[in-house]
C-alpha cells in the first residue's frame, strides 16, 4: 500500500484552469473521498493520479517518489469508471485478468488471482460471462475485481455509484466500506453525492472550481464547515442561511433582514451591528410552543413525510427553512409555528466574500 | 380502414421501390438461360423454354471471363485490404487523437471523392506510367485505394468514436499500450465497422469501370467490368453471354451480402447514429 501526496498541483486547458495548486496528501490505506458539484475538479484530480491527464504544474508523488512522468500502468494503480468501462467483448474472466496478462503473469497465478478476487466478490457464477448479460450491480461488482486482482497500491474510484439505482447503491456503498477495511488499500474515491461522502470517507474532501474548501473527518466538516459552501454542501437537508446583522441592546440576539429576532446569548464575541449569516442544520432547529423563551414565529409552506422522520419548509426570517421533525407531524400548510435553536448549535459566516466562518 | 389506408400507403411506394430495384438483376438471371432467339422475342418472353446452359458454356470456355474474373478478385481484395490497413490508422487517429488542424484534414479526406473521375484519370495515368504501375496489380490496387480510402476513412471515424473513452482509459490503466488498445479493445469492437468498410470498399473496386477500362489496356490485366464489354463487337452484341457473364460477376457480391446482410445493415446504422 501506498501514500499519495500532491504538491501544488494545477491544470490547465489552454488559458482555462481546472485546478488551482491543489496540496492534499492521501495517507497509506486511507480511505479519502473527493466531492463537490460537476465541473469543481475532483474527476479531473482523479484522472491525473490515474497518470491520464497531463500535469500541467506541481507534482503528484507515491510513496515519495514523484511520478508526473511515470505512465499508468507503471504507477500501480486501479481505478473503477463510473461507466465501468468493462470490455463488451471479453468474458468477466477475460476482463479480470486482462491486466495480468499484459503484465505477463503466468496463467496458473492469474487462474488464482481471478479465483479469488471473484471469491471475495461473490463472482464465481459469473466468471464466464459476457458483460452485457450482466445486472448494474454485476458489472458494478466486475468492475470492483477487475481492480481487485491486480492487487495494486492505490485504488481509483470515479462516481462508481452513480449509475446504479438507489437501494443498490447503498448495497454497494457497504460492500466497498468493507472491501477497503478487508484489503486496506489506500483509496482516493469521487463523488457528487455528500451522503457517500460521510458514509464512506475517512477524509472528505470538498472541492469547488478547482479549490479544494476544506479537508477533514467528516463529522468535523459537519460540526465545522469552514465556509457557507461546505456548510451548504455537506448534510442533506441543506442548512439553512439566514441573512441579518447583531443586535446588542440588552440580550445579544441576531436580527434577521425581515426584522425577526432570535436570540442568541451565550455566544460571545459577536460584536454588535456586524453583517453576518445565521446558519442552523435542520434537525437542530425545533417546533416549540409559542411561549417557549427565544422562539420565533414561521409559516408551514410544505411537509414532506419520508416515514422514520418528516420534513417541513417553514417560510420565516425572510426565508425558507427547512426542519427535520423525527415524530409523526399533524402540521397543515398556512399554520404559524414557532421554532427554536440552542445557540451552540448555530454557525455564523461572514456575510461577505467566500462566507469564512466566523471563529466564534 | 385508416391502418388498412395507412399500410397501403407504405406498402405501395417500397413495392415501387423494389420492383424497379430488383428488376434488371431478375431479367438478367432469367435471360442468362435463355437461348438466343428468345431474348430477342416480342412481346418478351419471360421464363426460358427450356432453359439452357449455353450461355454459361460460352462464358467460362471460350471467353477470357474466368481470367477477368481472378484479376478482379485479386484487385479487390488487394485494395479492399489495403484500404482496411489504411482507414483503420487513418481513422483511429481522427477519432482519438487531438491535433491541429483534424477537422480541416477530415475534410480535406473527402475532397478528393468529390472530384470527377474523369480529372483524376490523366494525371493518374500520367504517374502510373511513371512509375512502370500501367498494367500492373500494384497499380490498380494503389488506384482503387484513391477511389475507397476517404469514405473508408470517414465510416470508421464514426465508428471509433461511438467507443467510451472510459474503455480505453480502462484498458491504458490496465497497462495496453496505445496500439494494444487499438488491436485488443477498440478494434474487436468496432467490428461492424469493419465489414462495412470491407463490403464497400470490395464492391466498389469490383464493379469499377472507367479506370480499369484506362489502366488496364493488356488481355492479361482486365477486370470484369471491361470484360463484358467485350461481348460487344462493332457488328454484334452477344446478349445471352453478357448475361451469363453479369451473372458469374454479381454472384460473389450477392453471396456476401447475403451472408453479412444482418451485420452490414446493424453496422450502418449504429455508425451513422454514434459517430
Amino acid at each position: 500500500m501506498a501514500q499519495v501526496a500532491l504538491n501544488g498541483l494545477v491544470k490547465r486547458y489552454g488559458a482555462y484552469q481546472a485546478l488551482h495548486e491543489v496540496d492534499m496528501t492521501v495517507e497509506d490505506g486511507e480511505f479519502v473521498v473527493l466531492v463537490g458539484p460537476s465541473g469543481c475538479g475532483k474527476s479531473t484530480l482523479l484522472r491525473m493520479i490515474a497518470g491520464l491527464e497531463e500535469i500541467s504544474d506541481g507534482t503528484i508523488s507515491i510513496d515519495g517518489r514523484i511520478v508526473n512522468t511515470v505512465r499508468p500502468k507503471e504507477r500501480d494503480i486501479a481505478m473503477v469508471f463510473q461507466s465501468y468501462a468493462l470490455y463488451p467483448h471479453m468474458t468477466v474472466r477475460k476482463n479480470m485478468s486482462f491486466a495480468l496478462k499484459l503484465a505477463g503473469t503466468a496463467q496458473s497465478e492469474i487462474d488464482k488471482a481471478v479465483e479469488r478476487a471473484a471469491s471475495i466478490l461473490g463472482l464465481e457464477p459469473l466468471l464466464d460471462r459476457k458483460p452485457k448479460q450482466l445486472s448494474g450491480g454485476q458489472r458494478q461488482r466486475v468492475a470492483m475485481g477487475r481492480a481487485i486482482v491486480r492487487n495494486p497500491r492505490v485504488f481509483l474510484f470515479d462516481e462508481p455509484l452513480s449509475n446504479l439505482d438507489a437501494k443498490l447503491r447503498v448495497q454497494m456503498r457497504a460492500e466497498i466500506k468493507e472491501l477497503h477495511q478487508r484489503l486496506g488499500a489506500t483509496t482516493v474515491y469521487v463523488t457528487h453525492d455528500q451522503i457517500e461522502a460521510m458514509t464512506m470517507a475517512d477524509k472528505i474532501v470538498v472541492m469547488r472550481d478547482g479549490h479544494i474548501e476544506q479537508m477533514g473527518h467528516p463529522l468535523d466538516l459537519y460540526d465545522r464547515p469552514a465556509n457557507r459552501f461546505v456548510a451548504g454542501f455537506i448534510g442533506s437537508p441543506a442548512m439553512n442561511f439566514i441573512d441579518g446583522r447583531i443586535d446588542g441592546s440588552g440580550t445579544t440576539c441576531f436580527v434577521a433582514s425581515d426584522g425577526t429576532t432570535i436570540p442568541i446569548s451565550g455566544r460571545p464575541g459577536l460584536s454588535k451591528g456586524v453583517e453576518t449569516v445565521l446558519a442552523i442544520r435542520p434537525e437542530d432547529l425545533t417546533i416549540v410552543p409559542e411561549n417557549h423563551s427565544g422562539a420565533f414565529p414561521a409559516l408551514v409552506s410544505v411537509v414532506e413525510s419520508t416515514g422514520p422522520e418528516t420534513i417541513v419548509i417553514l417560510a420565516s426570517c425572510g426565508t425558507r427553512l427547512s426542519v427535520v421533525v423525527k415524530e409523526r407531524s399533524h402540521l397543515k400548510i398556512g399554520e404559524k409555528v414557532w421554532l427554536h435553536a440552542e445557540p451552540e448549535k448555530m454557525h455564523f459566516f461572514e456575510s461577505t466574500g467566500d462566507g469564512c466562518r466566523m471563529n466564534i | 380502414m385508416r391502418d388498412r389506408r395507412r399500410t397501403l400507403l407504405i406498402s405501395l411506394p417500397v413495392a415501387i421501390l423494389v420492383i424497379v430495384a430488383v428488376f434488371p438483376f431478375l431479367w438478367m438471371a432469367v435471360s442468362a438461360f435463355k437461348p438466343l432467339a428468345q431474348l430477342y422475342t416480342i412481346p418478351p418472353q419471360w421464363l426460358p423454354d427450356p432453359p439452357t446452359l449455353e450461355n454459361f458454356k460460352n462464358v467460362v470456355f471460350q471467353s477470357n471471363i474466368p481470367r477477368y474474373f481472378i484479376n478482379s478478385l485479386i484487385i479487390s481484395i488487394g485494395s479492399t485490404f489495403l484500404a482496411l490497413v489504411f482507414a483503420i490508422f487513418a481513422a483511429y487517429g481522427f477519432a482519438r487523437f487531438d491535433f491541429r488542424g483534424r477537422s480541416a484534414a477530415l475534410a480535406f479526406v473527402l475532397i478528393g471523392q468529390l472530384l470527377p473521375t474523369a480529372t483524376v484519370i490523366v494525371p493518374l495515368y500520367i504517374v502510373l506510367n511513371y512509375l512502370g504501375l500501367i498494367n500492373t496489380y500494384l497499380g490498380l490496387i494503389l488506384v482503387y485505394l484513391i477511389l475507397t480510402l476517404p469514405l473508408s476513412v470517414w465510416m470508421l471515424t464514426g465508428y471509433f468514436r461511438g467507443i467510451p473513452k472510459e474503455l480505453e482509459d480502462a484498458a491504458i490503466i490496465d497497462g495496453a499500450s496505445q496500439l494494444g488498445v487499438l488491436f485488443r479493445i477498440s478494434l474487436p469492437l468496432v467490428t461492424p465497422g469493419i465489414i462495412a468498410v470491407t463490403l464497400y470498399s470490395f464492391v466498389a473496386t469490383w464493379n469499377e469501370f472507367v479506370f480499369a477500362l484506362s489502366f488496364a489496356t493488356e488481355k492479361e490485366m482486365k477486370t470484369l467490368p471491361i470484360g463484358l464489354a467485350e461481348f460487344s463487337t462493332e457488328f454484334d452484341t452477344d446478349w445471352g453471354a453478357v448475361m451469363a457473364a453479369s451473372f458469374v460477376m454479381t454472384l460473389p457480391i450477392a453471396l456476401i451480402f447475403l451472408v453479412m446482410q444482418r451485420m452490414f445493415v446493424g453496422g450502418l446504422m449504429s455508425g451513422a447514429t454514434k459517430g
